[in-house]
């Protein structure tokens, strides 16, 4: 590690964008980082002292794109900004893993271009809400201190009441705070897991109580924060340790800080524990349950082990008092029913469910 | 050279560097005591008893055979340091003298030798200059041995043999260097699958030269704590393994042991697979035996949902040719029902058949099975 931020220590400019507002925040926020300023075609420079390139460019293709969900489970409608590529952070069960074979960071800085296709999507009809969220490829927040990308964005999106945005992190960044954002129309979402998973699966997320002390300002400053148990995960001890951790969320928030929560079990492609081990990691115990390969073609665990591990949550969560606005991500109308007792459809659909949720916070 | 005539009692024909010595069979015999040895043997002289250095099965054979000497030739253990011969010597194809141990089985087993000389520029001479370190006598017996079986077809275990007997007076690397070139082709993966095969206890060749265990696995048993073997090594011996096969079932059980925070042996103990081999089953059912148990060890809720879905939609279909399967990985409620007819009667008779299957309780119950936690409720009550 070179000391340097999230350990960046290239900044790597592509001409298109070199005037802009984000490349200039970026040079400020990375002083030491060695600057290279990229013709198109140019190669991307090495970063010195093994740290990593931040990529400054242009995003070519559309911004706004539908959350990936299959026909066969329930996905919740959300919609996301694509504002760059690739974490900074290093989760053994994460889904880049899949996509960037190397270290290096991207962030988008044509956020002119941006705001005009999400200006046209917006405000067709202003009377249409639309909950999204930032970062299909990356963590919403990680690089907010050096790109200020969100606070950008909150800028725009004050024009547009229908818009509630989600910023998921495990950081504990609050620096988007400044763009001084309606508390009514930002809802910032941590990750959460079992102490254990935390400690031993993923790498330069901020800690639990980090997250939660930061969940617990927004709370204070009037914001209602999200919380996602995305991958829960199988194996010995797991009851003990999301108990704790579900214990833990409450002795910083009270039920009704919190706009909705998440649940996903443990998912993959079959080929990610082969990549764990090709970079010289361990298996994790968790990646050793009894999987079947889903429909999607995503290995999960094996269903009534789920449902089991949904049940105990749930259960515990409704302990605390918190009920409404808990979800499962991207399960079956079978494990609905088994746990909650009834399907998204019931609700009136998932996605109408969690716009409610996102914007009545009496229910 | 003057041949020696030794009593064939006078030599050691069991010294560890004869390791693929075996006893001789009847044609050699035979053919000892009509035709009479037609290649010596190759020995040391020492002084005092001689090492014989090739020929251990003629000279068994000529124990038998009242009278008879054993006809050998002397070589000598002083010879070129390390870069001077030998690694390179099993790279030369002209040793096409070494016609092996067809007919007269050990007869032909070091002709060729005067080529030696030749065989300087070997591949493995680095010509890093400095004096390179002489090859040490027992390595030399051993590559004498070797050398006099050319062309003979050399089968795992006696690759590994040969490998126990160099790792024992080199390194892994120096074994491959010097004795390779006479036990793999130069694209034998072989090569490296012995390298691991050597990790194991000897013990473990046994199994090897017996075929229930193939080389290929020898890295993964390599990597098992030696606990954990020796608890595997009963069932080991009780069936031919194929690689693919015992792959899965060290996975299963490395990975159950893991799971559950215990040592294997213990796993193995209590899940009934260690009784399998006395039961008298036939080497198939045996094998699927052994997997299955290993599997329920590893997918223990899974192999239940299994087991249940078979023994109820046995139930179900009893009498009928519908085949039923369970819904992928047992994600949905569903059940697909499947049924080959080959005439309109076939079909009339299906129908019933799963008019019927409509009307059982115990369908109801089959579309519902992965509504059961194959472990019991755990935890609190739904909310
Ligand atoms: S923080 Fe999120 S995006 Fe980053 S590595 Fe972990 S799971 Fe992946």
């Amino acid at each position: 590690m070179s000391g340097a931020l999230w350990d960046i220590t290239a900044l790597a400019v592509d001409a298109a964008v070199a005037d802009t507002a984000m490349a200039a925040r970026a040079r400020t926020a990375l002083p030491q980082a060695q600057e290279t300023a990229l013709a198109p075609g140019d190669p991307l420079p090495t970063a010195p002292a093994g740290g990593r390139v931040l990529h400054i460019k242009a995003h070519k293709g559309r911004f706004l794109r539908p959350c990936p969900a299959t026909r066969h489970y329930r996905c919740c409608g959300y919609q996301i900004i694509h504002i760059g590529e690739n974490c900074p952070m290093d989760c053994s069960y994460c889904i880049l893993r899949a996509y960037f074979r190397d270290k290096t960071l991207t962030a988008f800085a044509n956020t002119g271009a941006m705001f005009a296709e999400l200006a046209e999507t917006f405000g067709r009809d202003i009377s249409r809400p639309f909950r999204v969220g930032t970062g299909q490829f990356a963590d919403s927040l990680a690089l907010e201190p050096i790109t200020g990308h969100t606070r950008e964005l909150l800028g725009f999106l004050a024009d547009y009441d229908n818009v509630t945005l989600e910023l998921k992190s495990k950081t504990a960044d609050l620096t988007w705070m400044a763009a001084n954002p309606r508390p009514d129309r930002v809802l910032p979402a941590w990750s959460l897991n079992a102490p254990a998973i935390v400690a031993g699966q993923e790498r330069d997320t901020a800690a639990l109580e980090t997250r939660l002390a930061a969940a617990r300002t927004c709370a204070a400053a009037g914001f209602r924060v999200c919380l996602h148990f995305d991958p829960i995960c199988f194996f010995a001890g797991w009851e003990r340790e999301y108990a704790a951790i579900i214990d833990m969320i409450f002795d910083y928030l009270s039920p009704a800080d919190i706009a909705y929560m998440s649940l996903g079990s443990f998912r993959c492609l079959p080929e990610l524990p082969g990549r764990l081990t090709a970079e010289g990691r361990e298996l994790p115990d968790y990646m050793l349950g009894e999987f079947a390969v889903g429909a999607d073609g995503k290995k999960r665990l094996l269903r009534p082990l789920r449902v089991r591990q949904f049940r105990f949550m749930v259960a515990h969560l409704a302990g605390h008092g918190f009920s409404r606005g808990l979800y499962f991500c991207m399960e079956s109308d079978e494990v609905w029913r088994a746990v909650f007792g009834h399907t998204p459809r019931e609700l009136g659909g998932l996605a109408a469910y969690l716009l409610d949720c996102a914007r009545n916070p009496g229910g | 050279m003057q041949p020696l005539f030794l009593h064939p009692r006078d030599v050691d024909i069991a010294a560890p560097h004869l390791f693929w010595a075996a006893p001789p069979d009847a044609v050699l015999v035979e053919s000892l005591a009509t035709l009479g040895q037609i290649t010596p043997a190759l020995v040391v002289e020492t002084g005092g008893r001689p090492i014989l250095a090739a020929g251990s099965r003629r000279a068994a054979a000529l124990r038998q055979i009242r009278g008879s000497a054993l006809c050998a030739l002397a070589v000598s253990l002083d010879g070129p340091a390390d870069n001077d011969g030998y690694a390179g010597y099993g790279g030369h194809a002209g040793h096409a003298g070494h016609t092996g141990h067809t007919g007269q089985a050990g007869h032909t087993g070091h002709t060729g030798q005067g080529g030696q000389e030749g065989h300087t520029g070997h591949a493995g001479h680095d010509g890093q200059g400095g004096p390179a370190p002489a090859v040490s006598p027992a390595l030399r017996l051993g590559l004498y041995y070797l050398a006099s079986n050319q062309g003979r077809a050399v089968t795992d275990a006696m690759a590994v043999a040969a490998g126990r007997y160099f790792a024992a007076h080199a390194s892994l690397d120096d074994f491959l260097r010097l004795a390779g070139p006479y036990l793999f082709a130069a694209d034998d993966r072989r090569a490296r699958l012995v390298a691991q095969w050597l990790g194991l206890p000897p013990e473990l060749d046994a199994l090897l030269a017996s075929g229930h265990v193939p080389l290929g696995s020898g890295g993964q048993l390599a990597a098992l704590d030696a606990d954990t073997r020796a608890a595997l090594t009963p069932l080991l011996a009780a069936v031919r393994w194929s690689r693919g096969s015992l792959t899965g079932a060290l996975t299963w059980i490395t990975e159950a042991a893991r799971l559950a925070g215990e040592p294997a042996a213990a796993l193995l103990a209590r899940c009934g697979v260690l009784e399998l081999p006395h039961r008298g089953l036939s080497p198939n059912d045996l094998t699927a035996g052994l997997l299955a148990g290993l599997r329920r060890l590893r997918y223990p809720a899974l192999t239940t949902l299994e087991a249940r879905f078979s023994a109820l939609s046995r139930e179900l279909s009893r009498g009928s040719r519908v085949k039923l399967r369970p819904s992928q990985g047992f994600e949905a409620d569903a059940v697909t029902f499947e049924v080959t007819v080959k005439s309109p009667a076939e079909l009339v008779k299906a129908g019933a058949a799963l008019a019927a299957m409509a009307a059982s309780p115990v369908l109801p119950q089959l579309l519902t099975i992965a509504h059961d936690d194959p472990d019991g409720p755990v935890g609190e009550a739904p909310a």
